[in-house]
């Protein structure tokens, strides 16, 4: 028999009983919802962790000063203050450092930059010195970031000119007062007029600007706590410390970028020794985005394995109520197995009867389980606020797995079935 | 004229683990080709038992069986499907049409089977006809009377174009009015050349028929 015919039959048969043949099937659609609902969080995991590295850069590493420190840094290196060691995150840094007898901790500082930057696998590194400074505008004053930072910031950061060109080695060697600022900041400043050439006054220091950056969207990184650049204005880390008294010049932030291929989780603990060695009492964090997507992706994966685990529960149970149903269902249709052997059905023609039966009925359920698991994956990600996406490679698994489930399970009541003898089951009331 | 039914000492026991059943001891027979002919036999005598071996549902415990002088006997399993659906055509008692299937899906069940490429719709419709049943065709079983039911076996039966067709009591669940119908029915087969074995109880029903054979003690009379 043809197959189409076969499946017109089960077709016919299942339908004869929508109800039951539901009930048959619910095991299986409670297990491939599961089996859906977990592929879409993963896919959407996937996805998130794709973007958000794409943003951030993949390989980068943040050595931050701990918050309690942020204040005194921006409002002058070098005051005093309590210093707090966070605890990395991979907590091995403790608190020791804070409540040891170090004394209080000192910030982050250029010769740290240059310990680390000369790291084998390190690629870049740029410093961020930080400071709220108010810039006259076009309407009114604004409030603008000026970041003391090096030559390669741009690369670092994913940063784009739009105009001019960023600073280089020398005129940081030089300490030249020369700035480059941000899209929002060239706007609120010069409106649509010339910018390059033109002075902005920082703490009264003139300062000449030599380019303009292009705007960058950091709006879906949720890793990492990140300043929108857009306002900024960049100037030389060593001429920021023109005028204070400090040396080495205080950092707020070293950011590092990999070379391609090596691992960040490594690299950041080796970081965070080198930097320790300067720093025994901490008052500095390291972060690795690839570090926290890992962390945040392991609850995902923690309700990844339940969902597992009660998608494969849900799966056997449904395989054994189809095995079930279809045993009683051979026995109740014994009379007709007689018939049809009678007529010229062969015993694979029988088995393929049954199977093609409970074959149908598990593709049908993983038909509406793909459907619950649609539904399911959307409250998940509304709930716990995680992205999901249903792929194609999901919705064929699934359907997969429902139809090898009917086949596996539904093998054996067939088989019982083919081997009725027809004598017997043409007797049978 | 050739032989369609040749049995040879047929024996049949039914081997109930410490008893055994004897039912056949010993059966021979002939039927030719074309012939309608009658089995006769009190209950329990192994008149179902023997038209199950000559349909090829059963196997003789002993002896040999051909059917179109051909040995039967030690087949596979799918050969002896394959004889049925080719060579056999059965109409019980009971008139065992499928209930979920309409009229002309029942009549074209055994063609599901066939290796030939056929066209199952119109040949139903076709035979429905012959028994008078186009009207119906569309019909489930539990729409249909008694008779109407036995004449869309009879046109299933018929549907391979086999050589022999095998009604056990064919009439035994009607009115005898129906009861006339259906055996017309049968009587027209015969008159086109069609062999018949039919077991009957009624003796007015085995006498439109040719030969009436009675199996008495396991061995035909
Ligand atoms: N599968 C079986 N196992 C054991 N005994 C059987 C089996 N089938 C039939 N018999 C026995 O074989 C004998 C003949 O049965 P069979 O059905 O052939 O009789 P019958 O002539 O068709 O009777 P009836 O006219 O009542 O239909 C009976 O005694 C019956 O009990
Ligand atoms: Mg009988």
């Amino acid at each position: 028999m043809k197959i189409l015919n076969l499946l017109r039959e089960a077709w016919a048969e299942i339908t004869l009983q929508p109800f039951r043949s539901f009930l048959t099937a619910l095991g299986i659609v409670f297990g491939v919802g599961a089996v859906i609902a977990i592929l879409a969080i993963s896919e959407g995991a996937k996805r998130e962790a794709v973007s958000q590295l794409e943003v951030l850069g993949a390989g980068t590493i943040r050595v931050r000063e701990s918050d309690a420190q942020a204040n005194s840094t921006s409002n002058g290196v070098g005051t005093s203050g309590v210093y707090v060691q966070t605890r990395g995150w991979w907590g091995f840094s403790g608190l020791s450092g804070s409540m040891g007898s170090g004394g209080p901790a000192r910030p982050l500082d250029m010769k740290d930059l240059e310990a680390v930057k000369g790291l084998e696998g390190i690629d870049a590194a740029a410093s961020e010195r930080t400071k709220e400074v108010s810039l006259p505008g076009s309407f009114g004053d604004i409030s603008v970031t000026v970041v003391g930072t090096t030559s390669d910031y741009l690369k670092i950061q994913g940063l784009k000119l739009q105009e001019g060109r960023f600073f280089d080695s020398l005129d940081i060697e030089s300490r030249n007062k020369v700035a480059v600022i941000g899209p929002k900041t060239r706007g609120l400043v010069f409106g649509t007029g010339q910018a390059i050439g033109n002075i902005v006054r920082i703490d009264n220091v003139p300062y000449t600007i030599i380019g303009v950056v292009s705007p960058k969207d950091w709006s879906g990184v949720t890793l990492v706590q990140i300043r929108d650049t857009g306002k900024d204005v960049y100037i030389p880390v060593t001429t920021m410390a023109i005028g204070t008294s400090e040396y080495p010049v205080g950092l707020n932030e070293i950011i590092l970028r990999l070379k391609s291929g090596e691992n960040p989780v490594q690299w950041g603990s080796i970081v965070e020794k080198i930097v320790s060695i300067a720093h025994p009492a901490g008052a500095f964090e390291v972060i690795v985005p690839e570090e926290l997507l890992a962390q945040q992706q392991e609850l995902q994966r923690i309700f990844s394995v339940v969902m597992g685990l009660i998608a494969s529960i849900s799966l056997i149970v449904g395989g054994i109520g189809i095995m079930n149903i279809s045993l009683a269902t051979v026995i109740q249709r014994t009379r007709e197995i007689g018939i049809r052997r009678a007529l010229g059905a062969r015993k694979k023609d029988i088995q393929a009867q049954f199977l093609s039966e409970s074959f149908l009925i598990s593709v049908l359920g993983g038909a509406v389980g793909i459907f619950l698991g649609y539904a399911l994956s959307k409250a998940v990600s509304s709930y716990a606020g995680w992205s999901t996406a249903i792929s194609g490679v999901g919705v064929v698994v699934a359907f997969s797995v429902a139809a090898t489930v009917g086949v596996i399970f539904g093998w054996w009541p067939a088989k019982r079935a083919s081997e009725m003898p027809p004598v017997d089951a043409l007797r049978h009331e | 004229m050739t032989n369609v039914v040749t049995l040879d000492q047929v024996y049949k026991t039914y081997d109930l683990g410490e008893i055994k059943v004897p039912v056949l001891k010993g059966v021979n027979l002939k039927i030719k080709k074309g012939e309608w002919v009658s089995l006769m036999g009190p209950s329990g005598s192994g008149k179902t038992t023997l038209m199950n071996i000559v349909g090829l549902l059963d196997t003789p415990t002993s002896g040999n069986y051909l059917l179109n002088e051909e040995m039967a006997s030690a087949k596979d399993d799918d050969d002896l499907s394959n004889l049925r659906n080719n060579h056999i055509g059965f109409v019980f008692q009971t008139f065992n049409i499928l209930p979920q299937l309409n009229a002309w899906q029942n009549v074209a069940l055994p063609l599901n089977y066939s290796t030939q490429n056929q066209t199952p719709r119109k040949i139903a419709m076709e035979l429905l006809d012959k028994v008078g049943l186009k009207e119906r065709a569309t019909h489930r079983p539990n729409e249909l009377s008694g008779g109407e039911r036995q004449r869309v076996a009879v046109a299933r039966a018929l549907s391979n174009n086999p050589s022999l067709i095998l009604a056990d009591e064919p009439t035994g669940n009607l009115d005898s009015k129906t009861g006339k119908d259906v055996l017309e029915l049968f009587e027209q087969l015969h008159s086109e050349g069609i062999t018949i074995l039919m077991v009957t109880h009624d003796t007015e029903v085995a006498e439109r028929s040719q030969r009436i054979i009675n199996i008495l003690d396991g061995k035909i009379a």
